[in-house]
C-alpha cells in the first residue's frame, strides 16, 4: 500500500507535549501511528512558553487526575528522559512563605501526603537560606519537594516526537485537521488546504487549544473551557546563581503564582501571570510585566531585571479543576484530552499511559519494539576541549562558530536541519540547538542563519520564515518598489 | 537660513546670509569646510551618495567618488540597478564613470562575501 | 611559542592596536571570528569615517581597508575565522583557549588586549511589549542583512531609537526601496549626531518624533502594526495619546552594549556606568596582563576615536610585555556630577606626555569650559558651546602638571 493510503492505527491530533506523549507511546509499542500538528513545528505553541517544571505533585487535588497523572508523570520522568537522551535535572522545587501564612506551608505538606509525594520536607528559614541564599526577608519557611525537576520543556517534546518518528511514526506539520470523518471502522482526516488525506482506525485528540473545535468534528461533546495567558521574563546568563530551583510562592485559587525559574541552560525566568484571554493571544503586557515584577519580590530578593533579554507569553487551556482525558461515548475509537494545563509537562507521559491503555481496551493489540535511540543534539562547546577537537577534525564546520552567544556551531546547525523531524524555521532551530537565545537574541547570528537555510533547502532568503508561513524575516532583493517605482 | 553642517561628526549650525552683491557669508562654521559646505549647500547642494549592488557572492559596497548633485541621488541608485557588478570586482575598481556626466564615478568601496 | 601580545578582535580598536604593538617590537597575535579583518566597519557602508586618521571623508569599508593594508605591513600572526573560547589568567601569562575550522588550540601571551565591541539591546531589554513576530530587527542586524547580503528587511517600516546606526538605516532603508514611516525617541533629544539628522532624515522627509516610543508590537506572524505614544517627564508612556502605525518592519536601535562577557568572571574591576572594566589612560585594567580598548570598554560615537584606543592599548600592551612599564603610582580622576565617567578612570603621577581623558556628561548643558584641576589649579581647559549626553566629549592633558590628584568639571 502506497504511503499515501496507508491506514494507520492511530491518528494524533497536536503535536504539544501530550500529543507526542500519546504519539511516542504508542510507537513504541509497535503501533502504526501519523501526529497532525498544525503549526511548523511540534511543542511550538503552549509547551514552548511552559514554565519546564517536573512537579512532586503535593499540590492537584487528592485523587483527581491531575493528582495521578502528575505523581505518575514525575515517577516516569528520570527514566524518560535517559531513554530520549535529554537533560533532566532534580533540583527539587521551594514553595515559600512568610509567617502568616506558615500553616499554609503545613497544608500543602498533608495534601502532598495524601497525594502520596515522597521527598517533602518543611525547612526553616536557616536551612532554607542554605539552598537558596536570594530568598526575600521575610520568607520564615517553605515546603521542599526533592522529586521535583526541571526540564527544557520544548526539547522533551520535539525529543519525544523524534524517538517516534526514528522508531516508524510519521509527523506532518502545518496540517491543520478540518474534517473528521468515520467510516465502518476508518477515520478519514483531512485539511482541507492540503491534498493529503490522512485514514486511522482511532484518533486522540490532544489538539490543546483547539481541542474542542476537534471533538466538534466527529459531533462530540465540547466543554467548557478558559484560556489563560501567562508572561515571562527571561534574564541572561549572567544571573544563572539567582535561583537554584524553581521558587514558588504560596498557591491560589489563580494558580500557582509568579514563580522564580532557573532554566537549564543557565538563565533564569519569572513568571508566568494568568490573565483570561479570548484567543490565542500570546502578546505581552506593560500590565503582565508589572505584575511579575511585583510579585516576584515576595519570594525572592529583586532580580535584577536589567539583564532581561526576553518577554514571552504562552496561553494554557483549562477546563473546570481538572483536566479531561475521556474515550468518546458517541464515536467508537475516537479519544480526547482537553484542558490540559499544570502540570500538564510532568503529567503527559501518564496521559500517553492512559490513553493507550483505553486503546488497548477497545482493541488496539500493541508489542513494543526494539527501540532505536535517538540522537541528542550537539552542545559541543560543553564538552571537553579534547573531545571538541576531535569533532572539528572529522568536521571542520565544528568549528566555525555561528551563534557566538549560545556557542552554536555552523556543524550543529546543519545536524539540527538534518534532524527527524525537518525542522525547517528559524524558531525551530532555535528550539532544538539555542542560536539567538542568548544575549544578543540573534542580532549577530540570526542572518547566517537564514543564509544556512536557504541554501540547505535551495531556496530563497527571503522564503526562510521565523515560525512558518506568513512569517517570512525578509521581502526579497534590495533596490526593488519604493523609490525604484517612482 | 540656517543649517546644520554635515561635513563631519561636529555638526555645526551654520547660519549663511545673501549679502546684496550676492557674496554668502557663513558663519557658525568650526572650519573651512564648513565654509565650503554652507556656500555649497544653498547654490546647488551635493550629496555623497553609498549603496550597495548584489553580486553571486553577497554585495560589492560603492560610494561616489565626490559628492554629487543632491537633485540626482535617487537617479544615481536607479543607474546603479540597473548596472552589473564585473566577475573579480576589486576595491577601488570605477562601477560607473562619469555618471550622468557630471565626472563623478562610482567606486566600488568594498568587497562582502555572504557566508 | 608565547606571544607578547594577544589581541582579540580585529575591528577599528584591535587592528589599530595590533598595528601599534607590532610597531613596539611586539610579537603579536591578532584573533578575528570573521572570515576577515574590520569588523562591524565592514556593514558601515556610509560614509563619514576617517577624518581624525585620514584627513578624508571616507565609508566604513575604505576605512577599515586603509587600516587592514597598514596591518598587513606588519610582521604579526593572524588568526581569521577563529573565536576566543576561554580566557584563563595564569599568573605571569594569560592563556586563551581560541576554536577554527581546524582546531581547538590554547594561545599563551604576555598580555592582552581586549576589543571585541559591542552588541545590540533586544528587544526584551527595552520590556518591548506586544506579539513576537518576524520582521522585528535590531539595526545592525538588518544592516548586515541589506548591505552584506543585499536583502530587504521590510517594505514600510518604523525605527525606534534615534541612535546614529538607527538614523544611517533610516536612509540605507530608503535608498533600498523601503518607506520609512518615522523615527521614534523616547528622549527629548535625538540620540545620534545633528549631521545624520539633516543627511539620513530630513533630505528624505523621514519624520523624528521625539519623546515618543513604540509601546507594543502587533501581528501574529508578521508584523502588522506597531502602537506608538507620546512619553511624559518620567518617560512613562501616556496611552490616552496612543496610536496605531501600519507597518511590516520595526527597527530597533536602542543602544550597544559591550561585549565584555568572557571577563566577567575575571577578576576585574568594573564601572557600573560603562558595563565594562575601568582602565588607567594605558588602557590596562586592575588586572595588569590585560588591557581593553574601543567600544568593549565603553561605546564610542566614532570609528576613529575607537581606533585612537586602540593604538594606545596596543603600545602600552606591548611596553608591558616587554617589562617597560614600570608600575607606579596611579590616582582616580574625580568628577564633578555633571560627568557620567571618564575613560580613563585612574592616571599616572609622575609622569610625562598627554593622555586624552573621554567622558560623557549626564544632559545638555550650553556654553560650558571643560576644566581639569590638579592642586586646585586648572591644568586643561577647553570651552565648548554644547555638551549633549549623546556625545563623547574629550579633553587632552599635560600628564606633568597631575600633582597628587586630578578633577575633571563642567562649569556651566
Amino acid at each position: 500500500m502506497s504511503e499515501q493510503n496507508k491506514i494507520y492505527d492511530v491518528v494524533v491530533v497536536g503535536g504539544g507535549i501530550v500529543g507526542c506523549a500519546v504519539f511516542n507511546a504508542i510507537v513504541r509499542n509497535g503501533n502504526s501511528a501519523i501526529l497532525l500538528e498544525a503549526e511548523d513545528d511540534v511543542g511550538a505553541m503552549s509547551t514552548k512558553a511552559n514554565s519546564g517544571i517536573i512537579h512532586a505533585g503535593y499540590d492537584p487535588k487528592p485523587n483527581s487526575l491531575m493528582a495521578i497523572t502528575n505523581l505518575r508523570g514525575n515517577e516516569m520522568y528520570a527514566s524518560m528522559c535517559k531513554r530520549l537522551n535529554v537533560e533532566i535535572k532534580n533540583c527539587g522545587t521551594l514553595v515559600v512563605a512568610t509567617k502568616e501564612n506558615r500553616e499554609k506551608i503545613q497544608e500543602l505538606y498533608d495534601r502532598g501526603k495524601t497525594n502520596k509525594v515522597k521527598g517533602l520536607k518543611i525547612l526553616e528559614r536557616d536551612a532554607l537560606l542554605k539552598l537558596e541564599p536570594n530568598l526575600a526577608d521575610n520568607i520564615v519557611c517553605g515546603l521542599f519537594a526533592s522529586t521535583a525537576s526541571i526540564v527544557c520543556p520544548y526539547l522533551v517534546c520535539i525529543a519525544l516526537a523524534e524517538e517516534g518518528v526514528i522508531n516508524g511514526g510519521k509527523v506532518i506539520t502545518n496540517f491543520r485537521v478540518s474534517s473528521i470523518k468515520k467510516g465502518k471502522d476508518i477515520f478519514t482526516v483531512k485539511d482541507d488546504t492540503r491534498t493529503q488525506t490522512v485514514y486511522g482506525k482511532y484518533v486522540v485528540n490532544c489538539a490543546g487549544l483547539y481541542a474542542n473545535f476537534i471533538n466538534s468534528l466527529v459531533d462530540e461533546q465540547e466543554y467548557p473551557i478558559k484560556l489563560v495567558k501567562g508572561e515571562y521574563i527571561l534574564l541572561d546568563k549572567s544571573q544563572s546563581n539567582f535561583v537554584n530551583r524553581p521558587i514558588f510562592p504560596l498557591p491560589t485559587e489563580k494558580g500557582k503564582g509568579i514563580l522564580a525559574i532557573p532554566t537549564l541552560h543557565g538563565n533564569v525566568m519569572f513568571g508566568p501571570t494568568a490573565t483570561d484571554c479570548s484567543f490565542h493571544d500570546t502578546s505581552t503586557t506593560p500590565d503582565g510585566l508589572e505584575q511579575i515584577k511585583s510579585n516576584i519580590i515576595l519570594s525572592v530578593k529583586k532580580p535584577n531585571f536589567k539583564k532581561t533579554i526576553k518577554l514571552f507569553a504562552g496561553v494554557r487551556v483549562k477546563s473546570g479543576s481538572d483536566f479531561v482525558i475521556e474515550k468518546s461515548k458517541k464515536v467508537p475509537n475516537f479519544y480526547y484530552t482537553i484542558g490540559i494545563c499544570s502540570p500538564g509537562l510532568t503529567s503527559a507521559p501518564a496521559i500517553a499511559e492512559m490513553i493507550l491503555n483505553m486503546l488497548q481496551k477497545d482493541g488496539l493489540k500493541s508489542q513494543p519494539i526494539k527501540l532505536k535511540q535517538r540522537k541528542p543534539y550537539g552542545e559541543h562547546f560543553a564538552l571537553p576541549k579534547s573531545e571538541l577537537k576531535k569533532l572539528i577534525k572529522k568536521n571542520p564546520a565544528y568549528g566555525k562558530i555561528v551563534c557566538r552567544c549560545e556557542k552554536v556551531s555552523e556543524g550543529e546547525i546543519i545536524d539540527a536541519l538534518n534532524s527527524p523531524l525537518h525542522p525547517r524555521t528559524v524558531d525551530a532551530i532555535k528550539r532544538r540547538i539555542r542560536p539567538t537565545m542568548g544575549k544578543c537574541q540573534g542580532s549577530f547570528c540570526m542572518p547566517k542563519i537564514v543564509k544556512m537555510i536557504a541554501d540547505y533547502e535551495k531556496i530563497q532568503q527571503e522564503d526562510v520564515t521565523q515560525k512558518g508561513e506568513k512569517s517570512e524575516i525578509l521581502v526579497g532583493d534590495i533596490k526593488q518598489g519604493g523609490i525604484y517605482d517612482l | 537660513m540656517k543649517l546644520v553642517c554635515i561635513r563631519c561628526p561636529r555638526g555645526c549650525n551654520l547660519n549663511i546670509t545673501k549679502k546684496s552683491n550676492g557674496q554668502i557669508i557663513v558663519t557658525g562654521n568650526s572650519c573651512p569646510r564648513g565654509e565650503e559646505y554652507g556656500k555649497q549647500e544653498i547654490t546647488q547642494p551635493k550629496r555623497t551618495i553609498t549603496t550597495i549592488q548584489k553580486t553571486d557572492f553577497g554585495t560589492v559596497s560603492l560610494v561616489t567618488s565626490k559628492a554629487i548633485d543632491k537633485n540626482l541621488y535617487f537617479d544615481v541608485l536607479k543607474k546603479i540597478k540597473n548596472t552589473k557588478v564585473k566577475p573579480n570586482p576589486q576595491v577601488g575598481d570605477v562601477f560607473i564613470k562619469n555618471i550622468f556626466k557630471t565626472k563623478v564615478d562610482i567606486i566600488i568601496s568594498g568587497i562582502h562575501m555572504c557566508e | 611559542m608565547i606571544y607578547d601580545v594577544a589581541v582579540i578582535g580585529g575591528g577599528p580598536a584591535g587592528m589599530a592596536a595590533a598595528i601599534s604593538a607590532t610597531k613596539e617590537g611586539a610579537k603579536v597575535v591578532l584573533i578575528e571570528r570573521d572570515y576577515r579583518v574590520g569588523g562591524i566597519l565592514n556593514q558601515c557602508i556610509h560614509n563619514g569615517f576617517g577624518l581624525a586618521y585620514f584627513g578624508a571623508e571616507l565609508t566604513g569599508p575604505q576605512y577599515a581597508k586603509r587600516w587592514e593594508d597598514e596591518l598587513k605591513k606588519q610582521k604579526l600572526d593572524i588568526k581569521l575565522n577563529t573565536t576566543l573560547e576561554q580566557i584563563t589568567d595564569c599568573k605571569k601569562l594569560v592563556e586563551l583557549t581560541v576554536v577554527s575550522n581546524k582546531n581547538v588550540e590554547k594561545i599563551k601571551a604576555k598580555s592582552v588586549v581586549l576589543s571585541m565591541g559591542c552588541r545590540e539591546r533586544p528587544a526584551g531589554a527595552i520590556n518591548l511589549c506586544g506579539t513576537r513576530p518576524a520582521g522585528v530587527f535590531s539595526a545592525g542586524q538588518a544592516q548586515k542583512f541589506v548591505n552584506i547580503h543585499g536583502k530587504m528587511v521590510g517594505k514600510k517600516v518604523v525605527i525606534l531609537g534615534s541612535g546614529d546606526i538607527g538614523l544611517i538605516m533610516a536612509r540605507r532603508l530608503t535608498c533600498e526601496g523601503a518607506k520609512v514611516i518615522g523615527v521614534y525617541e523616547i528622549m527629548s533629544k535625538c540620540g545620534g549626531l545633528a549631521r545624520n539628522v539633516a543627511q539620513c532624515l530630513n533630505d528624505f522627509n523621514i519624520p523624528l518624533h521625539l519623546s515618543t516610543t513604540v509601546v507594543e508590537v502587533i501581528g501574529e506572524k508578521r508584523v502588522e502594526a506597531v502602537v506608538v505614544a507620546p512619553v511624559d517627564e518620567n518617560l512613562k508612556p501616556i496611552l490616552e495619546k496612543k496610536k496605531i502605525i501600519k507597518c511590516d518592519t520595526l527597527l530597533l536601535s536602542v543602544g550597544l552594549i559591550p561585549e565584555n562577557d568572557l571577563i566577567q568572571d575575571f577578576d576585574i574591576e568594573f564601572d557600573n556606568v560603562t558595563g565594562s572594566a575601568v582602565v588607567n589612560e594605558y588602557f590596562q585594567t586592575s588586572n595588569s596582563k590585560i588591557f581593553i580598548c574601543g567600544n568593549v570598554l565603553h561605546v564610542n560615537d566614532l570609528a576613529d576615536n575607537v581606533s585612537r584606543e586602540g593604538l594606545q592599548a596596543g603600545k602600552f600592551a606591548a611596553l608591558f610585555a616587554k617589562n617597560k612599564l614600570i608600575p607606579q603610582n596611579t590616582i582616580t580622576i574625580v568628577h564633578d556630577n555633571h560627568i557620567k565617567y571618564t575613560v580613563p578612570k585612574y592616571i599616572h603621577t609622575n609622569s610625562t606626555g598627554t593622555a586624552t581623558i573621554s567622558f560623557r556628561v549626564d544632559k545638555e548643558y550650553h556654553q560650558v569650559k571643560i576644566i581639569a584641576k590638579s592642586n586646585n589649579e586648572i591644568i586643561s581647559q577647553k570651552p565648548s558651546p554644547v555638551v549633549i549626553a549623546g556625545e563623547m566629549q574629550s579633553l587632552i592633558i599635560d600628564k606633568s602638571k597631575i600633582k597628587n590628584d586630578l578633577s575633571l568639571e563642567i562649569e556651566v
